[in-house]
C-alpha cells in the first residue's frame, strides 16, 4: 500500500517486499511508519539547507519509531499471557479463584467505594473512575438483571466470557511503581543496581528481533537468529550477579544454581536451534518462519518435520526461563524467591515482568519456528478451496496475519502453563544431570536428523508429503510404545512391591521380614 | 564454595510452624543441622496446673492445632485412667469417628503442605478442597472446624446431630473415591517419585532407639501402631489392619512415610464407616447431652499421688499422657500434667536424616516427618 | 498393601498421568459438557445432605428447590456448572446454603444469654478456663419479703431457705438506720439494712449459716429470718480472652446460657469493644425455645409441686383441726 523506504541499512531492513513473501496484507507497519518518517523529514529538513541529512534521519526516525512500536506490542502482548495464567491455573487447580476476583477491586456495598484510583499521580486515574462508574451502574450487585444478582453469580460482568481480570495488571504495576526501594545495607551497591538492568535490558532486547508479522519488526539482520540467542543468554549472567549482591545467602544459593541451570540448557537450546536452521536453510527468523508457510507448494510446518527437535525446544525453553518444573532457583518452600529475594518496588515488578517475557519470547519464537509463524493452518490451501475460499480470502486479508502468531504463542503458553500446574519441581542436581545426559544427545542426534533432512530428502523447493506424515507417525509410535512401557522389572525387583504375609499383634519392635 | 551456616526459619516458607533450622552446607550437601524449638512454647503443662480436669480439654485442643480431636482424646483417655471412669460404649464409637476424621483432616493437611514444598500447588488445593468436607462433618460434630473441645470425662460432649451419619457417609465415599486422583497426580508422577524415593532413609534400629512412633516408624517395616499393640476404645472390635511398608535395607525413605500416610487416609475412612455401621443404637438415634448413654459418671477430684497414664496414637506418632492428682490441697486440678510429643522426639531425628543430601532435599525430607511445632514446643 | 502399582520413574509417568489429571479439572470448567464428560464420578454429584430436622428448623423450609454435593460443588439454588466452591460472603452466606452446620446450641459461636431466665448462680463464671466471664451481683431480700410490706403481700415472693441459699436478719440498728439516714447530708449510699449470712445446713427449723461479714459459722433458729436470694448486678464477658470451649453453656445448670450461631460482629476498635454485656449478648428466648421451654417446665413443676404441699398441709391441718372438736365433741 505504501511504498517502501529507500536506502537499505541495518536498522530499517534487510529485505524488500517481493522476496520470497508470502503472507501479505494491509497492516504493512514497517511501509507506513517509514513513509511517515520520509514524508517529515522531506516536509522538515528537506526544506532547509541541510537536506542532504534527511536520508539518515528519517531512516534513524523509522528505526526508533519501529523499536518503540514493538516495544507497546510486546508490552501489551505480555499481558496476554499474564492473564491467561491466572485463569488457567486457577482451572488446572480446581479453584477457579480469580474469575470472581474482580469483585475485590469494587469493594463495599452499596454506594460504599473503596476508589483507589484516586490515589494515581497526575490524575491518571479519573478514566478509571468513570469505567467503575460504568461498570458499577450496568452490573453491578444491585441491578434490575436477575442474571447478576441472583445468588452465585455476582461478579461485576454477569459473564464469565467477559474476561474479567485484565485490570488486575495495570493494578499491579502502579503498586509496584509506587513501593519504596530498599537495598540491603551491605549489598554490593554497584552490581546491586546493574544486575536488575542488565537482566530487563536483554529480555526487551529480544524483542527486537522476533517479528510479530510480516512487517511487524524492529530489526531483521540476515543473522537474527544468532543475535538473539546471544542476547537471550546473557540473562544467567546479570541473575549471577544478582545473586550475589544482595548480600544473602539465600540469593547466593538461588544465583548459583540458576547459573548452572541456564548454562546448562543454553547447550541443547543452541544445537536445537540450529537444527532448525540447518532444516529451514537461514539464520534468518522471518526466513525460517516463511521456509513453513505456502502449504499449497509443499512447505510444512516444522513440528511436522522435527517433533523431537520441537520438544527439546520446549523442554529447554522451560529451563531457560524458570518455570516450574524448572524452578528451583526460585523455589519458595527453601530460598523464598530465590536471587530475586532482595529486590523490591519496580526493580521486582520488571524482574517479574522480564521472566513472562522471557516466556512469551519463548512461545513466540516457538510459534515461528516450529507452528508456522504467522499463517493461519492450512491457510494456502483454504483459500483455493472453490466455492468457501473466497470467504477465507477475504478473513485472512481482513486480520493481520500477526493475530495468527499471537494466538499461537499464547497457545504455547498455555501449554507451559499446565506443565506447571501438573509437575514437581525437579532437583537442581536433577535438572543439570537431566539436561546433560539426556537432552544434549538428543540434540544432537536432532541436528543431525535434520542434517540428513535437509541435505538428502529436501528437493530444493518443497516436501514431499510422505516425509512429513512418516515421520510424524514415526514419533507418536515411538511416544506410545514410550509411555506403554511399563517396566516390569523394575516394578519386580523395586524397593516399592511389598506384600505381607501376616499382621500379628505386634510389640514395639517386632518387625516383618525384611529381604533384600 | 566454603562451608557456611543457613538458617531456614524461624520465617520461612519451608517451615510447618515456627522453628528454626539451621544448616550448614558445603555447595549444596547438607554438612550439619541444628534444630532450634521453642518458639511457641505457650507453657500448656504449667497452665494445666490451675485448671479443672473439664477445663483442661480445650488447652488440649491447641497443642497441635492441626489435629486438635486427636490431642483432646489423648488427654481424655489419661484423665478417664487417672479418675476410674466407666465409658458407655456409644461414646466410645462417636470418639472413635471424631478421632479418625480427624486424623484424615491432619494427613490432608500434611500432603496439602507437603506437595507445594517439593513444587506442586495443585495438590495443595486439591487436598485442602477434601479437607473442607472433613472439616464440614467435624464442625456438625464438634462445633467449629478447628478447636472443638468434643470429649468429656466419661464419653463425649454430645450426640451425633440429625443427619450426620447421611452426610458423612456421603463424604467419607466420595473421598475414599478421590484419592485415586491424588494417587494419579503424585505416585504417577515420575518428578514426584526422584524427589521423594531415595531421600531421606531413616533406618528403623535407629527409630527404635530413638523413640520415634506412629507412619514415621511404620514406614521403615516396624509394626507398631498404638492402636493396634495396646488397643483402647473399640479399635479391637473394628475390621482394620495398620498401614506398614517394607522398606528396604538401607531404610525408610520419604516416600515410604508418603505411602503410610496415604493408606492411613484410606484405612481411617474405612473405620469411619464402620464405626457409623456398628455404633450401639444406630447412627441416626440422638440422646440429649448428658444421656448416660454418652457420658458416664466422673469424679471431679483425683486424691494425692493418683496417677494416670495413657499412650494414643496421634497421627504423628505416640501421645502420651500423664497425670498426676494433688488431692485435697490442689482441689480439682491435677498436680502435674506431662506431656509426651511424638514430634518432639521425632525432630531431632530427622534433623540428623539429612545429613549427606542436597538442600533441596531438606523441604522434601522435613515435610516427609510431618512436623507439627505447636504439640512439639507445648 | 500400601504399595501403588505403577509407582516408578519412568517415561510414562512424566508426563502422562499427572498431566491428565489437571487438565481434566479444567476441563470440567466447560459450561455445559464439563460436568458430563469430565467428572469422573466423583465430582459435584448431587448428595442428600439435608435431614428433616434441619429443614423444619430454616425459616422458609423450601428445601427442595436446592441441590446438594457432598463437596459442596452445586450447593447452591440453581444449578450452575461454574459454581466455585467459594461462598461470596458477605452477599452468601454458609449458614444459607448448608444449614445443618449451623444448629444453635451445637456451633460454639459467640455467647448468648436469656437474661430472664439467669439467676446469676456464677456457675459459668466458675467454669471459664480462660477467666473471661465476669459477673457482679449482690444478696438481696426480695421485695415482697421486706418489712416494709403491708402484712397482706408479705411472705409471698418464691424465695425459700435452701441450702446454698441466703438468708437476712434485720440489723438491730435497723430503725436507727431507717430514721436518721439522709441522702442530702450524707453524701454516700444508703447503708445496709440487713445481716447476710449463707445457709450452709438446713435441717427443720435450724440453720448453720455463715454470716458474710464476720465469716462467722453458727447455728441460728429459721424465726425472724428472711430468706434471700444472690442477684445480679451486671455481667459481662470479655470475647478477648473467650477460646469459645463451650464450656459455660454446659455448666450453667438453668438452660439460660447458649453459644449462639453468630461469628460475625465480634470486632472493635479497643481491647474494651471485646467486653460484651447484657446487651450484646442477649439472645431472643424464641431461638432457644427448646431449652427455654425445657427450664420454664421445670420451674413451673417446682412450683406446682410445691403449691401442691402447701394445699396439701393446709388441707390436713384443716381436717386435723375439723377432727379435733369432733374428737372433742365426740369425747365429750
Amino acid at each position: 500500500m505504501f511504498p517502501q523506504s529507500w536506502g537499505v541499512s541495518i536498522l530499517v531492513s534487510g529485505r524488500q517486499i517481493g522476496d520470497n513473501m508470502v503472507a501479505t496484507d494491509w497492516f504493512d507497519v514497517r511501509g507506513a511508519v517509514s513513509w511517515l518518517a520520509e514524508q517529515t523529514m522531506d516536509y522538515t529538513v528537506g526544506m532547509t539547507r541541510f537536506w542532504e541529512q534527511k536520508y539518515w534521519l528519517s531512516d534513524f526516525t523509522a528505526a526508533f519509531a519501529m523499536a518503540a512500536i514493538i516495544f507497546v506490542v510486546t508490552m501489551l502482548s505480555v499481558l496476554g499471557p499474564v492473564w491467561m495464567e491466572r485463569k488457567l491455573i486457577a482451572r488446572l487447580m480446581d479453584h477457579r479463584g480469580s474469575t470472581i476476583a474482580i469483585r475485590s477491586l469494587w469493594t463495599g456495598e452499596g454506594n460504599i467505594r473503596v476508589e483507589w484510583w484516586k490515589n494515581l499521580p497526575f490524575g491518571i486515574g479519573i478514566p478509571i473512575g468513570w469505567i467503575n462508574g460504568f461498570l458499577w451502574n450496568n452490573f453491578g450487585n444491585e441491578s434490575s438483571n436477575p442474571k447478576v444478582t441472583q445468588v452465585g453469580n455476582r461478579s461485576y460482568a454477569g459473564w464469565w466470557w467477559a474476561l474479567p481480570g485484565m485490570i488486575n495488571n495495570f493494578a499491579d504495576f502502579t503498586k509496584f511503581a509506587i513501593k519504596e526501594h530498599m537495598p540491603p545495607r551491605d549489598a554490593d551497591t554497584v552490581t546491586y543496581e546493574v544486575a536488575p538492568f542488565i537482566i530487563i535490558s536483554t529480555t526487551l532486547l529480544v524483542f527486537a528481533f522476533i517479528p510479530y508479522g510480516p512487517t511487524l519488526y524492529a530489526a531483521n539482520p540476515d543473522l537474527s537468529l544468532i543475535y538473539m540467542m546471544a542476547i537471550f543468554g546473557i540473562a544467567p549472567l546479570g541473575v549471577f550477579f544478582a545473586g550475589w549482591a544482595s548480600n544473602n545467602k539465600y540469593t547466593l544459593i538461588g544465583g548459583m544454581r540458576s547459573a548452572a541451570q541456564l548454562t546448562a540448557y543454553e547447550i541443547p537450546l543452541l544445537v536445537t536451534v540450529l537444527g532448525i536452521a540447518v532444516l529451514s536453510g537461514s539464520l534468518n527468523i522471518i526466513e525460517i518462519a516463511e521456509f513453513q508457510m505456502n502449504s499449497s507448494e509443499g512447505s510444512v510446518w516444522n513440528i511436522f518435520l522435527m517433533p523431537l527437535g520441537a520438544a527439546l525446544f520446549l523442554i529447554t525453553m522451560i529451563a531457560e526461563v524458570e518455570r516450574t518444573p524448572f524452578d528451583m532457583p526460585e523455589a519458595e518452600a527453601e530460598l523464598v524467591e530465590g536471587w530475586w529475594t532482595e529486590y523490591g518496588g519496580m526493580r521486582w515488578g520488571l524482574l517479574f515482568a522480564s521472566e513472562y517475557l522471557r516466556a512469551l519470547a519463548a512461545c513466540l519464537l516457538f510459534s515461528l519456528f516450529f507452528l508456522g509463524g504467522w499463517e493461519f493452518p492450512f491457510e494456502d490451501s483454504l483459500i483455493t478451496i472453490p466455492i468457501i475460499g473466497g470467504i477465507f480470502e477475504f478473513i485472512f486479508q481482513i486480520i493481520p496475519h500477526s493475530i495468527w502468531l499471537l494466538m499461537k504463542a499464547w497457545l504455547v503458553f498455555g501449554f507451559f502453563i499446565w506443565v506447571r500446574a501438573s509437575l514437581h519441581r525437579v532437583r537442581t542436581d536433577q535438572i543439570l544431570e537431566f539436561g546433560w545426559r539426556y537432552l544434549l544427545p538428543l540434540s544432537v542426534v536432532q541436528l543431525g536428523l535434520s542434517m540428513w533432512l535437509r541435505l538428502g530428502v529436501y528437493d530444493g523447493g518443497s516436501w514431499p508429503l510422505i516425509v512429513p506424515a512418516l515421520i510424524t507417525l514415526v514419533s507418536i509410535v515411538l511416544f506410545v510404545v514410550l509411555v506403554m512401557d511399563e517396566d516390569e522389572d523394575a516394578l519386580a525387583e523395586q524397593r516399592r512391591p511389598y506384600h505381607v504375609s501376616e499382621i500379628n499383634k505386634a510389640s514395639p519392635g517386632a518387625r516383618m521380614n525384611m529381604e533384600d | 564454595m566454603a562451608e557456611m551456616w543457613i538458617s531456614m526459619g524461624p520465617q520461612h516458607p519451608m517451615t510447618h510452624g515456627l522453628w528454626t533450622l539451621k544448616v550448614k552446607i558445603d555447595g549444596e550437601t547438607i554438612v550439619d543441622t541444628i534444630p532450634d524449638l521453642g518458639y511457641i512454647h505457650r507453657g500448656v503443662e504449667k497452665i494445666c496446673e490451675a485448671r479443672d480436669f473439664t477445663q483442661i480439654t480445650p488447652y488440649c485442643d491447641r497443642l497441635c492445632y492441626a489435629s486438635a480431636n486427636t490431642w483432646s482424646h489423648s488427654y481424655i483417655y489419661a484423665a478417664e485412667n487417672l479418675l476410674e471412669v466407666e465409658v458407655p460404649e456409644r461414646a466410645e464409637y462417636i470418639r472413635l469417628i471424631a478421632v479418625e476424621l480427624q486424623r484424615i483432616a491432619s494427613h490432608l493437611m500434611w500432603l496439602g503442605a507437603y506437595c507445594p514444598d517439593i513444587g506442586n500447588l495443585t495438590a495443595f488445593v486439591y487436598c485442602l478442597r477434601e479437607r473442607e468436607m472433613m472439616l464440614d462433618l467435624l464442625q456438625e460434630l464438634g462445633g467449629s472446624r478447628m478447636h472443638y473441645n468434643f470429649p468429656r470425662i466419661g464419653g463425649v460432649k454430645r450426640d451425633l446431630p440429625h443427619g450426620f451419619a447421611m452426610r458423612c457417609r456421603a463424604k467419607v465415599k466420595l473421598f475414599l473415591e478421590r484419592i485415586h486422583e491424588y494417587e494419579a497426580l503424585l505416585d504417577e508422577s515420575t518428578i514426584f517419585l526422584i524427589r521423594t524415593q531415595g531421600v531421606g532413609y531413616a533406618k528403623p534400629e535407629e527409630m527404635v532407639n530413638h523413640g520415634v512412633t506412629g507412619p514415621n516408624l511404620r514406614a521403615g517395616g516396624v509394626n507398631y501402631d498404638v492402636r493396634w499393640a495396646h488397643p483402647y476404645s473399640v479399635y479391637d472390635e473394628l475390621d482394620w489392619i495398620p498401614s506398614v511398608e517394607r522398606s528396604s535395607v538401607k531404610g525408610a525413605d520419604c516416600y515410604d512415610r508418603y505411602r503410610v500416610r496415604l493408606d492411613e487416609m484410606k484405612t481411617s475412612a474405612d473405620l469411619v464407616l464402620q464405626a457409623l455401621d456398628g455404633i450401639p443404637g444406630g447412627a441416626d438415634t440422638y440422646h440429649e447431652p448428658g444421656d448416660p448413654a454418652l457420658l458416664g459418671k466422673a469424679p471431679s477430684r483425683a486424691s494425692d499421688g493418683q496417677t494416670g497414664f495413657h499412650h494414643f496414637e496421634d497421627p504423628r506418632g505416640e501421645s502420651l499422657f500423664y497425670i498426676v492428682g494433688g488431692g485435697d490441697a490442689r482441689g480439682k486440678n491435677p498436680y502435674r500434667v506431662s506431656i509426651r510429643s511424638p514430634m518432639f522426639i521425632t525432630i531431632p531425628y530427622a534433623a540428623k536424616c539429612m545429613i549427606g543430601y542436597k538442600i533441596a532435599d531438606v523441604p522434601a525430607i522435613m515435610g516427609s516427618f510431618d512436623p507439627c511445632i505447636g504439640e512439639t514446643d507445648r | 498393601m500400601a504399595y501403588h502399582p505403577r509407582a516408578t520413574p519412568n517415561f510414562r509417568n512424566l508426563v502422562v498421568r499427572p498431566m491428565w489429571i489437571t487438565l481434566r479439572a479444567a476441563l470440567r470448567t466447560i459450561p455445559v459438557i464439563g460436568p458430563k464428560l469430565f467428572s469422573s464420578g466423583y465430582h459435584g454429584k448431587e448428595a442428600k445432605m439435608l435431614d428433616e430436622k434441619t429443614a423444619n428448623r430454616i425459616k422458609g423450609g423450601d428445601s427442595d428447590s436446592r441441590f446438594y454435593a457432598a463437596d459442596r460443588e452445586t450447593s447452591h439454588f440453581v444449578k450452575s456448572p461454574s459454581r466455585p466452591v467459594t461462598i461470596m460472603y458477605p452477599y452468601e452466606r454458609l449458614e444459607d446454603l448448608e444449614p445443618w452446620l449451623f444448629v444453635p446450641n451445637n456451633y460454639n459461636g459467640r455467647i448468648g444469654v436469656v437474661w430472664e431466665t439467669c439467676t446469676a448462680c456464677k456457675a459459668c463464671v466458675r467454669a471459664c478456663p480462660n477467666d473471661c466471664l465476669h459477673m457482679e451481683s449482690e444478696v438481696r431480700v426480695n421485695v415482697l419479703d421486706m418489712p416494709d410490706a403491708s402484712d397482706e403481700n408479705l411472705g409471698l415472693s418464691t424465695v425459700e431457705f435452701m441450702e446454698g441459699g441466703y438468708l437476712a436478719q434485720k440489723k438491730e440498728d435497723f430503725e436507727d438506720i431507717e430514721n436518721t439516714f439522709s441522702l442530702e447530708t450524707a453524701h454516700e449510699s444508703a447503708p445496709q439494712q440487713y445481716d447476710f449470712a449463707e445457709i450452709i445446713d438446713l435441717s427443720g427449723n435450724t440453720a448453720s449459716v455463715r454470716w458474710q461479714e464476720t465469716g462467722k459459722i453458727e447455728s441460728v433458729d429459721l424465726e425472724g429470718m428472711i430468706p434471700a436470694e444472690q442477684d445480679i448486678v451486671s455481667g459481662r464477658i470479655d470475647l478477648g480472652r473467650c477460646m469459645f470451649c463451650g464450656l459455660c453453656m454446659e455448666s450453667c445448670p438453668f438452660n439460660s446460657f447458649f453459644m449462639t450461631n453468630e461469628y460475625d460482629g465480634m470486632s472493635g476498635m479497643t481491647r474494651n469493644d471485646l467486653w460484651m454485656d447484657a446487651s450484646r449478648t442477649r439472645v431472643l428466648p424464641v431461638v432457644h425455645k427448646e431449652a427455654v421451654d425445657r427450664e420454664l417446665a421445670k420451674r413451673a413443676d417446682k412450683e406446682r409441686s410445691k403449691r401442691e404441699r402447701a394445699a396439701k398441709k393446709a388441707s390436713k391441718t384443716k381436717q386435723q383441726s375439723e377432727d379435733k372438736p369432733e374428737n372433742a365433741e365426740a369425747e365429750a
